[in-house]
């Protein structure tokens, strides 16, 4: 069973603010005409206001729009509250970013209590009632996660749908080939070219006709997904522990373009760099390589690296790399900074220098992180950071729930 | 979009033992009083250690968005939007 929360972030502030509810907004990562709309409420995708579009696009078409900045810790919490809602009926619950949520309720108590469509509509239900009146979701039930998947997404909001072996044609029918989640141009031109125009042609299609139009083994993985099984491949088994992290980076857009050698850019990596830090040295780990990277006003992409055989794990460490770097780029107007640090090892192991005078370093470094876990981030920065003029926000990454 | 305020305010909390709800009922900010009608969203989030619990209420005519520092138990008005 596929759970979509309907237009997650505009609901979620709809909810928060009753005077908002019934009213086309939106929520864009800038609320200027150039910030990026992030979620749009369903009044205003009834406008044709949709997700990717700018701000000035959005007001173009509704000029009294309303658009709000994002509030990060108000859909995670939104989400958590979720997680505990639908696992009331399974342990086998996957978490697959801030709005979306599959559970496999085969051999539950809850399934033998009832039936699938009860546990949709009381879980409908309760969320309504124990996280938010307003909220609503899109629940799509189906033998895999694939398709349940598609079937939350056919009518939204507030949809209820199931695929089953005996619908699934007359689902897929007036459906097109793109329509479906994981095919865009290019597979979709593939399997033109094999003479499968429409996703019931697809489904139709037999293993080795599918594997011979997309040239790979992605046709099988494809034909497993569209009859009902588990491929192994788009989703994670549930309860899978997590992918071991192998880069932590943090990344900003900057609301007004600035050249590489603006001291402003220098403040804003000296903020991510904190935040990248954190995060590293919280997950036990210390980083042997950093990259910067810059995307340019005209989209253009510049990116350097740097590897070293000693650990970096300070702030202070990962600045200096990471300015070294800096100046080494084209001086063209940046869009987006981002900083990553890579070639991770876990704190403590590796050759120890005959020079080691990082013991005393680690003492600074664990001191400053403590005064953060008790006293909140940025606490303690770099004197960098003094003066910015523009703070780096809280984000929540596509796909993430972090 | 909201305004952001930032100032300490007084707040009535309602502690209801019979429906094991808590909210806000009415707060007191530039010398008026605001009666609370509807509580939108009460989330927490937490600064270093310090847990704060985030009510999102409005009066009918106003949204205001309140933060209570469970340390401190001291209010704050964070935003209003009219």
């Amino acid at each position: 069973m596929h759970v979509d929360l309907n237009s997650c972030f505009a609901t979620i502030e709809q909810q928060a603010n009753p005077l908002l509810r019934g009213k086309p907004i939106v929520v864009a990562a800038y609320t200027t005409g150039r910030g990026c709309i992030l979620a749009a409420s369903v009044e205003a995708k009834r406008l044709g206001i949709k997700t990717g579009m700018r701000v000035s696009e959005g007001k173009n078409l509704y000029p009294p729009l309303i658009v709000l900045p994002p509030d990060p810790q108000k859909y995670r919490w939104v989400n958590r509250k979720l997680r505990v809602l639908l696992s009331s009926y399974t342990p086998y619950l996957s978490v697959e970013s801030i709005d979306e949520m599959v559970m496999d309720l085969a051999k539950t108590p809850a399934l033998e209590r009832s039936s699938m469509i009860s546990i949709a509509y009381d879980s409908k239900e309760r969320i309504k009632k124990e996280i938010g009146e307003w909220l609503m979701v899109s629940i799509g039930i189906a033998p895999n996660r694939y398709l349940a998947k598609v079937a939350s997404g056919l009518h939204k909001p507030d949809g209820l749908d199931i695929i089953t072996k005996e619908n699934i044609e007359e689902v897929l029918t007036g459906l097109r080939l793109e329509d479906l989640c994981g095919i865009k141009e290019g597979n979709a031109g593939r399997l033109r070219l094999a003479g499968i125009g429409t996703p019931v042609e697809f489904y139709r299609a037999s293993a080795v006709t599918l594997v011979s139009a997309l040239h790979s083994k992605t046709g099988w993985d494809w034909w497993q997904r569209l009859h009902g099984y588990e491929d192994g491949v788009m989703y994670k088994n549930f309860n899978q522990p997590e992918d071991i992290q192998k880069s932590f980076g943090q990344s900003f857009a900057l609301g007004t373009f600035r050249v590489p050698s603006d001291p402003e850019i220098v403040k804003i990596m000296a903020q991510l760099i904190v935040k990248m830090g954190r995060r590293l040295r919280a997950a036990g780990l210390v980083a042997h390589g950093v990259s910067v990277s810059l995307l340019f006003g005209d989209y253009s992409h510049w990116v350097k690296n740097t590897r070293r055989y000693e650990p970096l794990f300070a702030d202070s460490d990962f600045l200096g790399e990471a300015r070294g770097l800096l100046i080494q780029a084209p001086a063209e107007l940046v869009r987006i900074l981002a900083v990553t640090s890579f070639h991770l090892m876990p704190r403590g192991t590796g050759q120890i220098s005959i020079w080691n005078t990082d013991e005393r370093k680690w003492r600074i470094i664990d001191a400053i992180d403590t005064i953060a876990d008790r006293w909140g981030e940025f606490t303690v920065t770099p004197g960098r950071m003094l003066g910015m003029e523009q703070k780096v926000l809280d984000r929540i990454a596509f796909g993430k729930v972090m | 979009m909201g305004e952001i305020i930032d100032e300490q305010i007084s707040v009535n909390l309602l502690f209801n033992h019979l429906k094991r709800t808590v909210a806000p009922t009415s707060l007191y900010w530039r010398g008026r009083r605001h009666t609370i009608t509807n509580v939108g969203l009460h989330h927490i989030t937490q600064e270093g250690r310090t847990m704060l619990h985030i009510f999102s209420v409005t009066d009918g005519t106003t949204a205001f968005k309140l933060e209570l520092n469970s340390e401190t138990l001291g209010w704050k008005l964070l935003e209003v939007y009219v």
